[in-house]
């Protein structure tokens, strides 16, 4: 009778619902005090370790001699996976606001307290992000003894990886780093440009001896980077060099080159842009009248009176400038030279009385 | 006694602060939003306010603004994390004491900060 009963009670559908309901709801609530439970844990130990990190630091500051005393209870919790990598986030912060001796003292913390294998757990991950964060604390807290592991890390597969171990190199070796430039088989995106040209930016210039090895590389995203170190850090000994690649099969190096001449620009440059020029695509071209504005060398009227000819209109009126900036005098008897369009010549004539 | 209220938002920089101008001798208050700053500056009444120029509720500037217009204008030294070379000079013509970038020195913070606050003493006396 009463197996029949409860066999009914179950069939019930209300009643199985409801309890499931209750089931969910207990699966939610313990989830939620889990969450609870561990986020008043992590809250106590950041409030803790804040304490003892700033007492570190004042207390190192004031008496340079005195060791870190860390308390029993902070020491326990420190054997922790999840608190040593709070602390590593805490100290992390630190490194990023603070210099002078408050910094010595978090770098001293973080080898004292032996953050450094998390840092190492991180880097042998398979999972990209955790590497990435690791190069990040690797360079962050100068770990120089890692060098090699960054330098090999310079050349990885995956580009988020790279550039990570590109910038943390240049990071903590300034222009000595770029000597991964060679060994480097991956591209180097225009972001990395950037990044490395604005990071080599705070360190004092130092002579790029490597170029011309560089300017020969198969990678043509290190010869068009290099060529941006030449424009950035411009050195003449290297303009051979540079004309060497005026002849590259890359058209954007080729840009490159062009702007570079504009820079370390020598008595022949005028005629090697000439005679690049017919061999240009129509922006290059365009590179290479705005260079010859801007260097001193004068260019052929010859090479001034065809490009007035060009079927592109940009063209025409960037000679025109050119040749109101380096013939003056001429500028009328050059630009009406031709009578074909005259009415378009004179217009060129009237914009550039204009800028004058 | 000189009594400085310190506005931060990232909780270790805040106590490391803290712990420093305490160990110098200062009496200090800390916050790290813009409310906050606003209440303690009537409550805790500082001679000096250091603050981050980017806070919850108010922004740093704010908080220069209602400084300086108290009967008793507070100075205040701003802590930035970019030079901002507009936003410095609006500092200054608000009456800012300094406009301090991160990463900064903790030493040569407390340093500016003892001047300022000697400058203060010796305007009043």
């Amino acid at each position: 009778m009463n197996i029949a009963v409860s066999i009914k009670f179950l069939q019930n559908g209300t009643v199985v619902a409801l309890i499931s309901c209750f089931i969910v709801l207990l699966v939610i609530l313990g989830f939620v005090l889990v969450r609870r439970i561990r986020r008043r844990k992590r809250v106590r130990f950041q409030k803790l370790f804040r304490h003892w990190l700033a007492d570190a630091i004042t207390n190192r500051v004031l008496a340079p001699d005195k060791n870190f005393i860390i308390s029993i209870q902070l020491e326990k919790l420190l054997l922790k996976k999840y608190y040593r990598l709070l602390a590593l986030d805490e100290l992390l912060i630190c490194k990023k606001y603070l210099k002078g001796n408050a910094m010595n003292v978090v770098v001293q913390l973080y080898e004292q307290l032996q953050l450094r294998k998390e840092t190492d757990k991180k880097l042998n991950s398979r999972i990209w992000s955790r590497v990435v964060k690791g190069i990040q604390e690797i360079y962050i807290f100068d770990q120089y003894d890692a060098m090699d592991q960054l330098f090999a890390f310079a050349d990885n597969e995956n580009p988020f990886i790279r550039s990570e171990a590109q910038f943390g190199v240049v990071n903590l070796q300034g222009f000595e780093a770029l000597k991964f430039l060679k060994r480097v088989h991956n591209s180097l995106s225009d972001w990395d440009h950037i990044n490395l040209l604005h990071q080599l930016n705070l360190f004092e210039p130092k002579p790029l001896n490597e170029m011309p090895e560089w300017l020969l590389l198969e990678n043509e995203s290190v010869v068009l980077f290099a060529l941006k170190l030449l424009e950035a850090y411009p050195d003449e000994q290297y303009y051979p060099n540079l004309i060497a690649c005026l002849h590259h099969n890359n058209e954007t190096i080729r840009k490159q080159v062009i702007r570079c001449c504009g820079i370390i620009a020598q008595y022949d440059t005028a005629t090697l842009l000439e005679e690049q020029f017919s061999k240009e695509h129509i922006n290059n071209q365009i590179k290479i009248i705005e260079t010859l504005k801007k260097i001193a060398a004068t260019p052929s009227k010859e090479f001034l009176l065809n490009n007035l000819e060009h079927p592109d209109d940009r063209i025409k009126q960037l000679t025109a400038e050119l040749i109101a900036s380096t013939f003056p005098m001429d500028v009328e008897s050059m630009l009406l030279s031709n009578q074909e369009n005259a009415h378009q010549r004179h217009q060129l004539i009237k914009h550039v009385q204009a800028l004058a | 006694m000189k009594k400085l209220l310190i506005v931060e938002q990232e909780a270790v920089i805040l106590e490391i602060l803290n712990q420093r101008f305490l160990a110098d001798g200062w009496k200090t208050a800390c916050c790290s939003d813009g409310k906050t700053a606003m209440e303690l500056m009537d409550s805790f009444q500082p001679n000096l306010m250091l603050t981050n120029i980017l806070i919850p509720f108010y922004s740093g500037i704010e908080l220069l603004q209602a400084a300086r217009a108290k009967s008793n204008p507070i100075e205040v030294v701003m802590l930035a994390l970019l030079i901002d070379d507009a936003v410095k000079k609006q500092c200054f013509e608000m009456g800012g004491a300094a406009y301090l970038t991160k990463p900064f020195d903790l030493e040569i913070l407390l340093q500016e900060l003892n001047k300022i606050a000697q400058t203060k003493q010796s305007e009043l006396y």
